[in-house]
């Protein structure tokens, strides 16, 4: 089913654009994901996000491609990073230019096009982007009230202890904690090794205080300088934990799936091979509807497990109880059968379980956006629904330079033989290969066998 | 310093998956009023506790007003819709349908008051077949692609974050965003609107790593690895002589920093060969990679391996709990730390600014007792007109 009018996901540009950053133009310097994540909502609400790119030093989530691009044809060549799929993730809606920032020639072209900006957005660390003239101080010589978003690892006060270090989201899992609460009591911490949630989260802080900061030059006419420093960001996720330590010299341990105000709370083996059930029994008549459901009435009357308190103590004997009947049934089943009866529960997916799955295609989660080279592309969804002014795209992730001629052009006012003269002093690094089209090996079946996802035209 | 919210009432009707977004907007300067339920938010019952005080009630409520209200009496009834009338911003948590019948909910509300803006965040979203499903914080990340790939292979999967609600708080980030978006909407078209959050879609949104779409373009399966990530080498936790440190050497540079690490402190000549700084090399090799560099992380404690790997420019950061953080010499330099005082702890030190902002004000403040703003609240509302 597609989506329709009023649920906050559908919406096009041909008659006017309603949504909320409309007309909002944004030079987005940042690469990996926390950076890009925020300049990924500001494109998807309306903004003009226009993604200043090296090819001599790119963006890392660009770099190896897709996997199925060979590494070695000459056909191909300088174009491979413009396949990636992650470029779709976290730059889907915006613009690229090819620019080198360490030339005269592109440092006058990000000038030209930061006067017509009215955010800048950068995850670059504190002393490269001061290196290449801009800074907070060096922006608003260009542009007075500019919303500069300085979305560095450690913060924007220079001499502070750490604001030369260098780190990624995956080192601020580890460096505020959240890498040592994951994981079982009995085993080294098992960290958020597979995702950087730091990355998110702070992309996501970026984007409530990008729009705060507009929302205040709406009301004063004043741009200003937001120091979001990841690091403080994601130390602030952890209030309770902190002030608790504080208090009374507790440390959080990690303990699993668990928590220390319900049980019972975890994963649950399944039918089948690294199948888990995750169930959430979290009130008394949660608890009593999972014994019914189970077959296991009398649980409910078992003094190990009468009261939460109880529970929470026992919950070694808990789970073997509920371990003992969920592993005759498939993770499928036993989630159904307890969210018919009230209790919170969902299989443990893997992605062939989500993207087979109808409830979030249903919702219009999955979006398409036309790729300069592949055609239509699929590209995880956004999670903020607005009703009446709904949020998208209609591009995937721009290819490196793709926009040069209309930004540079349109926006920066360079003539033809300009920009010409930019590319030939290497300022300016052109859209490679730009007759070459390709074609994702899925494809070939995918719109067949997953109909429910938005496939585009072919 | 007034904030750039300041003017803007928010009506919080949230639970933990919403409650986090309300104080954003309250440390913004938004007026932001809870209301409880006779006997109190839930918010309330949640541990750690000091005394009978819930320390995320002390977090989750700060900065906030508290008004006692019973939505179901009829009296009481008449008092809400009077204060949402007055409100810029509803936010709310309840399961689809639960306002609804009480007549309280968006489409009754917003008769009137076309300018209203109403948050809500619910498990799985107000449409689809699991809308009326019920959730968690686990279930959402269950359901995400994301709790599939935590976790050591040998064991069952774990939650991101342990006990510290992350799916909630990516929830509450992007109901705290989509409010201040449909704001700047109202601005332009002097209309309100819905804005829809579902928590699984908060967790998918970040799952882009170990998601379906990219997995579709690559086929390989997602597996649980560790603390570590099978796609680079090194990358993720190594142990130090008294703890782990995670280090991500994502960039060329990095290896080479690393690898001249490596060679003086180890004498491993092999490790500085110029073939491993190839990264297609160095995940081939992975685990020879990761000896060498234990060797060297196992050497040092976890404090000495930050600041001289830092010194080297190398991405690496130790694993910290929360005795570490309440003495991490940047956030006591950078003044990140706020005081407040707590009507029932006293003075509390909590965390500050999640950004600093040059010109507009930010500021927080303690959570109220249980109705303590009811009478200044509802005392001189309007009539409904």
């Amino acid at each position: 089913m597609a989506a329709g009018a009023g649920d906050g996901r559908s919406g096009n540009g041909d008659d006017g654009d309603e949504r909320p950053l409309a007309g909002i133009r944004v030079f987005e310097l940042s690469i990996a994901i926390a950076g890009p994540t925020c300049g990924r909502y500001l494109a998807h609400f309306g903004a003009d996000v226009i993604k200043v790119e090296s090819r001599r030093n790119p963006d890392p989530v660009r770099v190896i491609g897709s996997s199925w691009v060979p590494l070695d044809d000459p056909s191909i060549g300088e174009a491979r990073p413009d396949t990636s799929p992650m470029i779709n993730e976290f730059s889907a809606g915006k613009r690229s230019i090819g620019v080198d920032l360490k030339s005269e020639g592109g440092r006058e072209a990000a000038r030209r096009l930061l006067a017509t900006c009215d955010v800048f957005l950068t995850n670059y660390s504190g002393p490269a982007v001061k290196e290449l003239g801009l800074d907070y101080e060096g922006a608003r010589a260009i542009r007075p009230d500019i919303v500069y978003l300085a979305m560095h690892a450690f913060g924007a006060i220079e001499g502070s202890p750490y604001y030369d270090y260098v780190a990624w989201g995956p080192n601020q899992a580890p460096l505020t904690g959240l890498d040592d609460l994951t994981g079982y009591p009995d085993e080294p911490p098992a960290a958020i090794a597979a995702f950087g949630y730091p990355d998110y989260s702070s992309g996501i802080y970026g984007v409530i205080a990008a729009t705060a900061a507009l929302e205040w030059r709406d009301r004063t006419g004043d741009g200003q300088l937001v120091d979001l420093s990841q690091f403080e960001a994601t130390v602030s996720l952890l209030g309770p934990f902190l002030v608790d330590h504080e208090r009374t010299n507790a440390t959080p341990a990690r303990m699993g799936n668990r928590l220390p105000w319900t049980a019972p709370e975890g994963v649950y083996p399944c039918r089948g091979d690294d199948r888990w059930v995750a169930i959430s029994a979290d009130s008394e008549d949660a608890w009593c509807a999972l014994a019914h459901v189970a077959g296991h009435p009398e649980w409910e009357t078992d003094a190990r497990f009468a009261g939460v308190s109880a529970r929470v103590a026992n919950h070694d004997a808990l789970d073997e109880a509920i371990a003992s009947w969920t592993r005759a049934h498939t993770h499928d089943e036993v989630a159904t059968w307890l969210q018919a009866a009230g209790v919170a529960a969902g299989p443990v997916m893997d992605p062939p379980a989500i993207l087979a799955d109808v409830h979030v295609a249903d919702r219009g989660f999955w979006l398409v956006g036309e790729h300069a080279r592949l055609g239509p592309d699929l590209v995880t969804g956004n999670p903020v629904c607005l009703h009446a002014t709904p949020g998208w795209i209609d591009r995937a992730g721009p290819s490196l330079g793709q926009d040069n001629a209309e930004v540079l052009g349109s926006v920066c006012g360079y003539s033809d033989d300009e920009q010409a003269a930019l590319v030939e002093a290497g300022a300016v690094f052109p859209l490679a290969s730009p007759d070459l089209q390709l074609r994702r090996p899925y494809r070939a079946w995918a719109p067949a066998a997953l109909p429910h996802l938005p496939w585009g035209s072919p | 310093v007034t904030g750039p919210l300041s003017g803007l009432r928010v009506v919080d009707l949230a639970g933990p998956s919403a409650a986090y977004a309300t104080k954003l907007l309250a440390d913004l300067g938004a007026e932001v009023i809870m209301v409880e339920p006779p006997g109190g938010s839930s918010l309330r019952t949640l541990p750690p506790f000091e005394g009978d005080t819930s320390l995320w009630f002390a977090y989750f409520g700060a900065n906030k007003r508290s008004v006692e209200l019973q939505l179901a009496d009829d009296a009481q009834h008449e008092r809400f819709k009077r204060l949402v009338a007055t409100a810029d911003v509803v936010v709310e948590t309840n399961r689809h349908g639960t306002l609804e019948r009480l007549a309280l909910g968006y489409d009754d509300l917003r008769a009137g008051h076309p300018d209203l803006i109403w948050v809500s965040v619910t498990p799985f979203g107000r449409t689809g077949p699991h809308r009326d499903w019920h959730g968690s914080d686990l279930v959402a990340w269950a359901m995400s692609g994301c709790l599939h790939t935590t976790g050591f292979p040998a064991s069952p999967p774990v939650i991101p974050g342990g006990p510290a609600l992350l799916a909630c708080h990516l929830a509450s980030l992007n109901a705290a965003a989509g409010a201040l978006l449909a704001l700047r909407s109202r601005r332009r078209t002097g209309r309100g609107q819905m804005v829809e959050i579902s928590i699984q879609e908060s967790c998918l949104a970040v799952s882009p790593e170990v998601g379906a779409v990219v997995f579709l373009d690559d086929l390989r399966p997602r597996m649980r690895a560790g603390n570590r990530r099978s796609a680079i080498r090194p990358w993720g936790l190594y142990p130090a002589r008294d703890g782990w440190v995670g280090l991500v050497a994502l960039q060329p540079s990095h290896w080479s920093a690393l690898a001249t690490w490596i060679v003086e402190v180890t004498g491993n000549e092999a490790a500085g060969d110029p073939a491993f700084d190839d990264v297609l090399t160095r995940i081939g090799a992975s685990e020879a990679v990761d000896i060498w560099t234990e060797e060297l992380t196992t050497r040092f404690d976890k404090a000495h391996l930050f600041v001289e790997g830092q010194r080297r420019g190398i991405p690496v950061t130790p694993v910290n709990t929360a005795a570490d953080l309440s003495t991490d010499p940047h956030l006591e330099a950078v003044g990140y730390w706020e005081t407040v005082d707590d009507p029932t702890l006293g003075k509390i030190r909590v965390p500050g600014a999640p950004y600093r902002f040059s010109r507009s004000g930010w500021s927080t403040a303690p959570a109220p007792l249980l109705g303590a703003d009811t009478e200044t609240v509802l005392s001189d509302l309007p009539p409904l007109p």
